[in-house]
């Protein structure tokens, strides 16, 4: 026993363990304790809880977390307003899971703090933190069926008994799970798993909902269809939400804000147009957009006077226009900035036509050595072994520095780090 | 790192769940231990409770090796730990390739299997002891039909009745070898057998050459098992023989307890009783060792 | 797989010896409660009962008291068989799932102290029992009988946990169930057959044992049906038939269990040993 602090630990359990069968004997007397939960909600869907509004929902502060001698996370800061999906992307093993886990309370965090409905609960447990999570198994119980995986948490909160029922049938019909009641986890397809741990989340109307990679063990077709269901469920419940996940279109078609996370540390936080559109660093843009961004290695040269400086590379040029420093640098296009252009200024060798039905991309060589990826016309005619004359979109071209965007057309809102700069 | 107020009390509630389990198990398994050593210290007869507990060291244990009576025990023990537990995994593995196979009605032959296993031991032994009696026992019958004069008094006979305790004991337990031998057959992959089958093996050789070493490590815990429990063999004896005739069935944990709680030699009676936890700590320190090396060549043989 | 007529018959042969190693036995002792007294003790003995007579049976339970053994084991056995899955279940909970520091070491402290011999610890076993005045009480049977059936109890349980979702005990926790309750409402029922087996072996365990039995309850009126079963009281002769009565009813509900639950029994005696 290191100080007195335990010790009074100690007795406060062995207090609450000795309470427990008192508390059961005297349940009657507990059931009108909870005021937090006693709104009834006949028959309406339920609703997350109305709280100060315009107010940050969840705030992380300088949040790091090490796993031995791995720094899993690194000094996270990050504010999440009242009813936004919030997406955590990221590669895996990037941390996003471990932040996510961070909120819930089932990992601690090695240093920082987190604040749910502006209170800090670092010191919380899980089930105190007003939180509600679906899990990537689903994690539904296997001994009960769906009314009690749905009434669970609210049985464990001494909610009446009639309100459990009117909340559970309400929820079960927001996801059409009422006919589905009396059945056992093991008579339920993927999908309908997926949606009894969706209701065990809304049923109690948490503060914040947290989702870690729901979608990840279902097929595509499902994926789409329930990826659909969780955006409509945002919309009617305008709940908080953290989701956690590394498929970068579940991120881009459900977020209203991407945080994305690399090695540990964040590298953006932008709307899904935002980053695809002004990539703060080489990570991030070569994490998002399918197929992904082009790279071509070069330099920038020294300004000779009355020219703009140039970026030159592996084939192509590039005019640069706010005088960067010379050096080297990495010009990033995407597929549909590249244009097959019978007046444009290089060529390139057709080496590969991906048809992927809607879309058609051009695999070419460069004559200088690189390789880009165009979107083409399918009306095109192409062949493989045929050169085609190119020009790029300069206006949308992206320039980076040390891994860092240096042609943001307006500088993103948040913070950001570099990879370079990790752990910082 | 700093631990959370919630981290911290999540571990205090593992202790507290522990805490009933570590109690009981310190109070009425650890502590005795200790207790017994102390006691195997002293001289504590109490039938003369005049004498008090006094010290004496370990003559308790110098007496042990003198005693005629003690060493015939350990003697008799040894003879009982070996061949009993031989004869265990002979059977267990016949019992185990026979309910390893599959066929109609096999978990029935299971329980039939099982039930020698799930009968108090007292009553087994009650069973054989009237099974060998002289004059109404049913080995007498088979063997010997309406020839009444030769009907042998089978406890009566040093050899005979210490054969019948572990004939009996064989009876009871090969069951528990043969389902962790079992365990370990279904751990052979088929593809093995069928490679074997390819390569032309014959039955027996497939038994010599792949069951056999692969199921070393099964065999051997089985045999860690049963000579642990071998060691303590208290029921048969005291139900069958009393240890009789003679001293001759007189296994250490029952002259342990006859030296006891029968004479009242508490000090000396405690001294045996280490003996015999010195005896098959020693023996269960050896077969780890075995085991945890036979592991770990398998673990060669894969990688 | 077909087999061939030759390894058909050395199977069924295989399967008969077995089967008359098992049960011819206990076949031939249970024949013996339904005997007559004279066809008992008749020289040379017939191997069938020539008529059956419920003489023994009737006295095992009027004259020798059997029913009172019956409850006296009953009443060990099956308080045994709950304190021992309750604490154990909470014990392998703490040792399985929650990060401490000890927990391996035990776990190996536990498997050594089930290695004790009897004999070793009975001594102050006794002497702890009688300063508490518990020789001859029911609790001072059930709780030197828990020391001896938690290690292998915590030992399948902490086993059947390890292998249980992690997943789900964190739901647990977000939905706001205390430890206590991760336990008995999550724990327990999906581990439920490892609750099972452990609760089957622990009855058996403590429905048959001897030794601590014939130590502790030394009043009559106290003891176990092993301990009446083996101290079976006879003037001249051994009272056979009575014997074979009070133990073919005292096998009887371990016969049941056994075919109800072999499954069960065997996963629960395998799975400390193979993974050794």
């Amino acid at each position: 026993m290191k100080n007195s602090g335990e010790l009074t630990l100690i007795i406060e359990r062995i207090a609450k363990l000795v309470a427990w069968p008192l508390k059961r004997l005297l349940k009657s007397e507990h059931q009108s304790g909870t005021a937090e939960h006693s709104n009834p909600g006949h028959g309406n869907p339920p609703r997350a809880n109305p709280g100060p509004p315009g107010k940050n929902r969840v705030v992380i502060r300088g949040v790091s977390k090490r796993f031995g001698k791995t720094q899993a996370l690194s000094n996270i800061d990050l504010d999440i307003p009242e009813g936004e999906l919030c997406v955590l992307l990221g590669p895996s093993g990037c941390g996003k899971s471990t932040l996510l886990r961070i909120i819930a309370g089932l990992e601690p965090a090695t240093t920082g703090t987190i604040l749910i409905n502006g209170t800090d609960v670092t010191d919380e447990s899980p089930g105190n933190r007003d939180i509600a999570m679906v899990f990537q198994n689903y994690a539904i119980y296997p001994h009960m069926d769906v009314f009690h995986n749905i009434a669970f948490p609210l049985k464990l909160r001494k909610v009446p008994k009639d309100e459990i029922h009117t909340r559970v049938h309400a929820t079960a019909k927001l996801l059409q799970l009422d006919e589905l009641l009396q059945r056992k986890p093991f008579q339920l397809s993927g999908g309908q798993r997926q949606r009894v741990a969706m209701g065990r989340a809304i049923v109690r109307r948490p503060t914040v909902f947290l989702f870690d990679e729901p979608l990840s063990n279902l097929d595509a077709r499902l994926r789409l269809e329930m990826r659909v269901e969780i955006a409509q469920l945002h919309r009617k419940l305008g709940a908080t939400m953290i989701y956690v996940t590394h498929d970068q279109v579940e991120a881009m078609t459900l977020a209203d804000r991407i945080v994305v996370i690399s090695k540990g540390c964040i590298q953006q936080i932008d709307t899904p147009e935002g980053l695809y559109t002004n990539p703060a660093n080489l990570m991030v843009a070569g994490f998002v957009g399918t197929p992904a961004m082009n790279f071509v290695q070069g330099r920038i040269s020294c300004p000779i006077e009355g020219k703009k400086s140039l970026f030159r590379g592996e084939g192509i040029e590039l005019e640069v226009p706010e005088c960067g420093p010379p050096g080297e640098a990495v010009a990033g296009i995407r597929p549909e900035h590249v244009r097959i252009d019978p007046d444009g200024a290089f060529s390139g060798k057709v080496e590969f036509i991906e048809d992927t039905g809607s879309d058609r991309y051009a695999h070419v060589k460069l004559a200088g050595g690189a390789k880009m990826v165009l979107r083409v016309s399918p009306h095109v005619t192409l062949k493989i072994d045929d050169t085609v004359p190119l020009s790029i979109d300069e206006q949308q071209a992206h320039l980076f520095v040390d891994g860092i965007n240096v042609r943001t057309r307006e500088q993103p809102r948040t913070r950001q780090e570099g990879p370079g700069e990790a752990g910082s | 790192m700093r631990p959370t107020r919630y981290a911290r009390s999540e571990v205090l509630t593992g202790y507290l769940f522990l805490a009933p389990l570590v109690l009981i198990l310190m109070l009425f398994c650890v502590y005795p231990v200790v207790y017994s050593v102390v006691l195997s210290l002293h001289r504590i007869v109490l039938s003369l409770p005049g004498l008090g507990e006094r010290f004496v060291g370990l003559h308790n244990f110098a007496e042990f090796f003198e005693d005629p009576v003690a060493l015939d025990s350990l003697r008799t023990t040894f003879i009982f730990v070996g061949a009993s537990t031989a004869l265990e995994m002979v059977f267990g593995l016949f019992i185990a390739l026979v309910i390893n196979e599959s066929f109609r009605s096999r978990s029935l032959v299971r329980a039939a299997i099982l039930i020698p296993w799930a009968i108090p031991t007292v009553i087994a032994s009650q069973m054989w002891r009237f099974a060998f009696n002289d004059q109404y026992g049913v080995v007498n019958l088979l063997l010997f039909g309406s020839h009444v004069t030769l009907y042998k008094a089978w406890l009566a006979s040093p050899f005979w009745a210490l054969s019948a305790i572990i004939l009996a004991d064989v009876w009871k337990t090969s069951a528990f070898a043969a389902l962790i031998i079992l365990a370990g057959l279904q751990s052979i992959p088929d593809e093995l057998y069928e490679a074997a089958k390819i390569d032309g093996a014959n039955a027996g050789q497939r038994f010599f050459g792949i069951t056999l070493p692969l199921l070393k490590p099964a065999i051997l815990v089985a045999l860690l098992f049963r000579t642990m429990d071998a060691f303590r063999v208290f029921d048969l004896v005291f139900v069958m023989t009393q240890g009789g005739p003679g001293d001759s069935t007189d296994v250490l944990q029952f002259y342990g307890y006859k030296t006891m709680f029968t004479e009242g030699l508490v000090g000396y009676g405690s001294a045996i009783s280490i003996v015999v936890f010195l005896l098959v700590f020693a023996v269960s320190l050896l077969y780890v060792k075995l085991i945890g090396t036979s592991l770990l060549g398998r673990r060669e043989a894969t990688a | 797989m077909r087999r061939s007529p030759g390894e058909r018959l050395t199977l069924v042969l295989a399967i008969a010896v077995g089967m008359l190693f098992s049960i011819a036995p206990v076949l031939w002792f249970a024949t013996i409660a339904i005997k007559s007294r004279i066809e008992i003790t008749a020289i040379p003995p017939s191997l069938f009962p020539r008529e059956i007579s419920f003489e023994a049976i009737q006295a095992a339970i009027h004259r020798y008291g059997l029913m009172m053994f019956v409850k006296n084991s009953l009443i060990v056995a099956g308080s045994t068989t709950i304190v021992c899955v309750f604490v154990g279940a909470f014990a392998a909970y703490a040792l399985a799932r929650i990060r401490l520091r000890f927990s391996r070491a035990l776990l190996i402290a536990i498997l050594a102290v089930a290695m004790f011999p009897q004999i070793s610890i009975a001594g102050p076993v006794w002497r702890i029992l009688r300063t508490l005045g518990w020789l001859n009480t029911y609790q001072g049977l059930i709780i030197p009988y828990l020391a001896l059936t938690l290690p292998l109890t915590v030992w399948i349980l902490a086993n059947f946990f390890k292998e249980l979702p992690g997943e789900l005990e964190e739901a647990a926790k977000v939905d706001g169930a205390g430890p206590f309750q991760t336990v008995t409402k999550v724990f327990i029922p999906l581990a439920a057959p490892g609750i099972f087996t452990a609760a089957i072996l622990t009855f058996i365990y403590s429905w048959n044992e001897f030794f601590f039995a014939l130590l502790i309850m030394t009043r009559r009126k106290m003891q176990t049906l092993p301990v009446g079963i083996a101290l079976f009281p006879g003037a001249y002769t051994m009272p056979w038939g009575e014997i074979a009565a009070a133990s073919t009813i005292a096998t009887i509900p371990l016969i049941v269990l056994v075919v109800l639950f072999q499954r069960w029994i065997i996963s629960g005696l395998t799975a400390g040993a193979v993974k050794g």
